[in-house]
């Protein structure tokens, strides 16, 4: 593996005061619904955040919008210290944040390895989301330029090419589906698919990962694989990871810092113990048989 | 025995250039799902441009090989901005409205263009067909027996601009960044979104390669039927059509396939039976196919997604 194959570590690692992904106050509203209120979170790098509650709770509305599908009707939402409001998906992605789905969503049929490729970065497209937003037009200029690039097969575009490649063989090595480089994704079983979307986002090199239901449909050991695999992967891709999970037993297990959402208000947050006990939390979501089965935690 | 292989001939000729104008449907189809009725006047427009050029620069170097570059250039680059400009200002405004507004816009770009180059103001050309330079002046090109079959020089020519511009698209859309792009687009723009893929300059950058395609597609055709009209685009965009949904439409070796049996199967219905019966057979070639393969040769039926 050459050096410049290593997609490993963000160019320049993010000052420990400045969160890579932050929501100020943030509200949605969907016609009379709010889907979400005053919605606010922090996620630095090396954080492992859990984001949990019943269904509708608003964590999949909470995602869309630290995406860019959503807007916000009221607050913010910051990448890296830089306001995103307004910002289109591709440009929010090219920023830092990734995410994968809960119902996996890969290119079907696309191989592999191209799904991987179709995230990874231009090494001109990666200095540009560090950027300001001041340089927006000869950004602008410059991504026209890079597109025309790969239409005419110039000696830079090749090396381009090479590149990607080795850098999404690299990131299906770390996540063990070497062996599927070249099938096409829609033939791959489940936990391989679950894997693959992982691997797709890491290849837009993010610096924050939102990982959407990642074990949902799978068994205990490979849940078990599956939490080992979410800290690895936070700490040699230096990430900051948010997850949406139903299992209690993962999140409680992995996550430093958990907040729990209810009707699109956040009703508690804090350590896995803390919020295991709090009343709020397990009226609303544990439920009364968490509350047998653990002899009334409250 | 002979007759055959004259026909087999130029209903190649004939499927290659539909293949080109099919090829702008398929793509444009699969990363919009928008069936893009205003293509083959897009076409026409296309060629007209090439028609300007080729008078620009006079008889002389008409015939010359970078005359007829030149004529193509001009005509194809002009095209893609063309192309660039539809997308941008009539369907991009509709891209989160309903499909049907994309498709009726459509239309109404392919009526407007159609009919509004029959208009004799300004650059416009006017109602009456031209007689499209002869860019590359007829030769036989191979004669077998006593002219049983003759392979005429052009033919040759547009058989290999047309296969390069293939073998190209093929390379760009399996094997660049771009095509990728265009594929996860066609696949789940959404998603591709989320990736970091600017959706909005793939979809653009496809409209301008289809539009591209197009004009050197008309060029030929009007090479081949050395005539030029501002009706030529919904003829020949129909017949490409056809083909790309013999085909399956967004699958793109099937519309070149699909291009070709149709371009055969014309050219034995005018050689073994009548010339007038050629769009009857056509078309009821396509209703046969589409009875037996709904979704085309190549096509899945997909179920609506929920």
């Amino acid at each position: 593996m050459s050096a410049n194959a290593q997609p490993v570590a963000p160019v320049a690692p993010a000052t420990k005061s400045a969160a890579l992904l932050r929501t100020d106050g943030v509200s949605i509203q969907f016609g009379g619904l709010k889907a979400l209120t005053d919605f606010r979170l922090s996620i630095q790098q090396g954080d492992l955040q859990g984001l949990i509650g019943p269904n509708g709770a608003g964590k999949s509305t909470a995602f869309n919008v630290l995406t860019g599908v959503y807007q916000p009707s009221q607050g913010e939402v910051f990448v890296s210290g830089t306001k995103v409001n307004g910002r289109k998906p591709h440009q929010i992605n090219l920023l830092g944040v990734a995410r994968t789905f809960q119902n996996i969503r890969l290119f079907r049929a696309l191989t592999a390895l191209d799904n991987v490729k179709v995230a990874c970065r231009a090494q001109t497209a990666l200095h540009q989301s560090r950027m300001g937003v001041g340089a927006k037009l000869a950004n602008a200029a410059h991504n026209y330029a890079d597109w025309w690039k790969a239409l005419l097969l110039t000696p830079s575009f090749q090396r381009e090419e090479r590149r990607l490649t080795a850098q999404a063989e690299h990131l299906l090595e770390v996540m063990g589906l070497s062996h599927r480089r070249d099938e096409e994704a829609r033939n791959l079983p489940y936990g391989e698919q679950r894997r693959l979307e992982i691997a797709r986002a890491l290849g837009s090199q993010p610096r924050v990962l939102l990982l959407d239901e990642p074990a949902a449909g799978m068994n205990t050991r490979e849940k078990a694989d599956l939490m080992v695999l979410i800290r690895k992967l936070r700490d040699d891709f230096k990430l900051g990871v948010l997850v949406i999970e139903h299992d209690m037993k993962l999140v409680m297990g992995i996550c430093e810092q958990i907040t729990v959402l209810d009707h699109g208000e956040t009703i508690a947050r804090g350590a896995p113990a803390e919020v295991r006990s709090d009343r709020k939390v397990i009226e609303a979501y544990l439920g009364d048989s968490y509350l047998e089965s653990h002899g009334g935690a409250a | 025995m002979a007759q055959l292989l004259q026909h087999l001939i130029n209903g190649l000729a004939a499927g290659t250039i539909y293949a080109l104008v099919a090829l702008g449907y398929t793509m444009v189809y699969g990363v919009l799902k928008l069936i893009n009725f205003a293509h083959g006047d897009v076409m026409m427009v296309g060629v007209y441009m090439g028609y300007a050029t080729a008078f620009a620069i006079g008889r002389e170097a008409r015939g010359s090989f970078l005359g007829i570059a030149a004529v193509f250039a001009v005509a194809m680059l002009g095209c893609a901005l063309f192309g660039f400009l539809i997308e941008r200002f009539a369907y991009r405004p509709l891209r989160e409205k309903p499909r049907l507004t994309a498709l009726i816009t459509a239309i109404g770009i392919s009526f407007a263009l159609s009919y509004g180059f029959q208009l004799d103001i300004g650059f416009l050309p006017g109602a009456s067909p031209r007689a499209f330079p002869e860019i590359i002046e007829p030769k036989e090109w191979l004669i077998i027996g006593d002219r049983d079959v003759v392979v005429w020089n052009w033919q040759v020519i547009s058989f290999l601009i047309a296969v390069g511009l293939m073998v190209a698209l093929q390379y760009l859309v399996f094997g660049t960044r771009f095509g990728r792009a265009m594929r996860a687009v066609s696949w789940d723009h959404r998603v591709a979104a989320l990736m970091g893929i600017p959706t909005d300059r793939v979809i653009a950058l496809t409209f301008m390669l289809s539009s591209g395609l197009a004009a050197g597609a008309g060029l030929l055709y009007a090479i081949k039927d050395t005539s030029v009209s501002p009706l030529m685009g919904l003829y020949v965009g129909l017949k490409a059509f056809v083909a790309a949904v013999i085909g399956g439409i967004g699958h793109v070796p099937g519309a070149v396939v699909g291009a070709l049996v149709l371009g055969l199967v014309e050219e034995f219905v005018v050689g073994y039976a009548a010339s007038t019966w050629r769009d009857a057979v056509a078309f009821g070639f396509l209703i046969l196919v589409l009875l037996v393969k709904p979704g085309g040769l190549f096509g899945r039926v997909a179920a609506e997604k929920v």
